[in-house]
């Protein structure tokens, strides 16, 4: 039975998701509130049980210190009292200080060096494709932080420079834009091949005569 | 007079041929070619070289909006991983990261695999990146698995100590992956990303650099990956579609564009 009745009320709120692409209706307002209570609960679930896993049984088999972060946490909350949200700061410099502390260490040595390290190659070691593809990104990187200097004028030979920087940028972002559609699209097509499937294909039926009805209605308006 | 009579109508046309080109593969397939792209086939060469025994570290660092793109992909991984019988400890930097291993190894064949002997999931790591630094310099600061189990006790645990033990690092994530590169680059020597297609364009650098060995772009790298499996999986059935719908929106980027130059430059004269 679950087999027919799980992929129907799958299926439906796909539908009552999707009717937002014909026009805002009540179906679609209430997929929107279950996704978002849905949603809230379930996250609620993860961090609470996380909680438990990682914070309160290791800090009952005696694990005291774990207290400490405990309280720092407590003390986000102080920001709604204007009379110690200051000490919400001390919580947010911890969480800001060793989220710094690990990100900055490790970018200097993987994100710059390493990255430079990748742009000094032995060029006859380069195929000929290679040669210019390594070419072409290195003006483009430096095109492109020649356009984020502001303290010299985009003029003259700098000027030029500059602007292959920004034809770099948006050769960049129209690659990611194409990725991006693709990537989304992809979405819509898992939940096509979802639909399309018996019990639930017999849902898209109804979809139709449910917008066929609709503009009946509306014309005859 | 195309571009007139395209503006005329309302977006919810374009809606339409887009859902009619999704659907229409679904109930038709047509088969169109798959050519392979060089990264997948360098992910699939580096698991198929893989010794029987050897060490792999995966995390599910990724939400269940996005398992159509992420989770078939590392299905498909995974599976080969133990095809190769290799060892296999999961990890995640998210908290719906074990629920979505616990999913994989459900659906896939384990070949005989032995929970705790051969594979294991150690569970959710908070902290993001500084749990990942915390991780890294302490692989073994579990003392329980996702499951409630003790980790003192399996096998696979005294397998390693550091997180230079490790043959290769599999890690599935959707937003840049600027946090796990600047933790696990230089520490292990193999790192492969299981990536959402929209960030590949910026992980092209690590790439280039050899920091990030090779990644699967996505659904459609999953499909690839399936090629070289020799399966006809999941993401394979999807791929009909999305050549159609990927080429109705080049075909479109490009009316857009010409539309506008040609309004533009009338206006000039």
């Amino acid at each position: 039975m679950s087999e027919v009745i799980t992929p129907l009320i799958v299926g439906t709120l796909t539908l009552m998701a999707w009717s937002l692409l014909y026009r805002e209706n009540v179906f679609y307002r209430i997929a929107e509130v279950l996704m978002v209570g849905f949603g809230m609960g379930y996250t609620l679930y993860i961090s609470l049980s996380t909680l438990n896993r990682v914070w309160f049984q290791p800090l009952l088999s005696g694990k005291w210190w774990l207290i400490i972060p405990a309280i720092l946490g407590l003390l986000l909350y102080t920001i709604y009292s204007r009379r110690y949200m200051f000490l919400s700061r001390w919580a947010m410099a911890a969480i800001a200080g060793a989220g710094s502390g690990y990100a900055v260490s490790r970018a200097i040595p993987v994100m710059i060096i390493g990255q430079i390290e990748g742009l000094a190659v032995k060029f006859s070691e380069l195929s000929a494709l290679d040669l210019a593809n390594h070419i072409i990104a290195t003006i483009a990187c430096i095109g492109t932080v020649a356009y984020f200097t502001f303290t010299k004028e985009h003029k003259g030979w700098f000027g030029g420079l500059t602007r292959i920087g920004r034809w770099s940028m948006m050769l960049a972002f129209g690659s990611t834009f194409g990725a991006t559609l693709y990537a989304n699209q992809i979405f819509t097509i898992e939940r096509a091949a979802f639909l399309a499937k018996y019990p639930q294909n017999l849902l898209l039926i109804i979809a139709v005569l449910f917008i066929v009805y609709d503009l009946f209605i509306r014309k005859k308006r | 007079m195309a571009l007139e009579i395209l503006s005329k109508y309302d977006r919810q046309i374009i809606f339409l041929v887009v859902l009619i080109l999704t659907f229409m593969p679904a109930f038709y397939p047509i088969g169109l070619p798959l050519p392979q792209y060089f990264l997948t086939n360098k992910v699939y060469d580096a698991i198929n070289s893989l010794k029987p025994g050897d060490l792999v570290l995966i995390s599910f660092d990724f939400a269940p909006g996005v398992w159509v793109e992420l989770g078939i992909a590392m299905k498909d991984i995974m599976q080969h991983l133990f095809i190769k019988r290799a060892r296999i400890v999961i990890i995640a930097f998210d908290p719906n990261g074990p629920a979505l291993a616990h999913r994989v190894l459900n659906e896939i064949d384990l070949k005989g695999a032995v929970y705790g002997k051969d594979y294991v999931v150690l569970g959710y790591i908070p902290g993001f990146e500084a749990g990942m630094a915390a991780f890294v310099s302490n692989p073994k600061m579990f003392t329980v698995d996702y499951y409630g189990n003790p980790t003192a006790d399996m096998p696979i645990m005294n397998a390693f100590n550091t997180i230079g033990d490790f043959k290769m690092y599999i890690f599935a994530c959707y937003t840049w992956v600027d946090p796990w590169m600047r933790q696990f680059s230089g520490k292990i020597d193999i790192i492969i990303g299981v990536l959402s297609a929209d960030i590949v364009p910026q992980v092209m650098p690590y790439i280039n650099t050899g920091q990030l060995y090779s990644l699967i772009r996505g659904s459609r790298g999953a499909a690839e990956y399936e090629q070289l499996l020799g399966i006809k999986g999941e993401a394979t059935a999807f791929m009909d579609a999305a050549s159609l719908t990927v080429s109705l929106g080049v075909i479109l980027t490009i009316v857009a564009n010409y539309g506008y130059l040609k309004k533009k430059l009338g206006g000039r004269r």
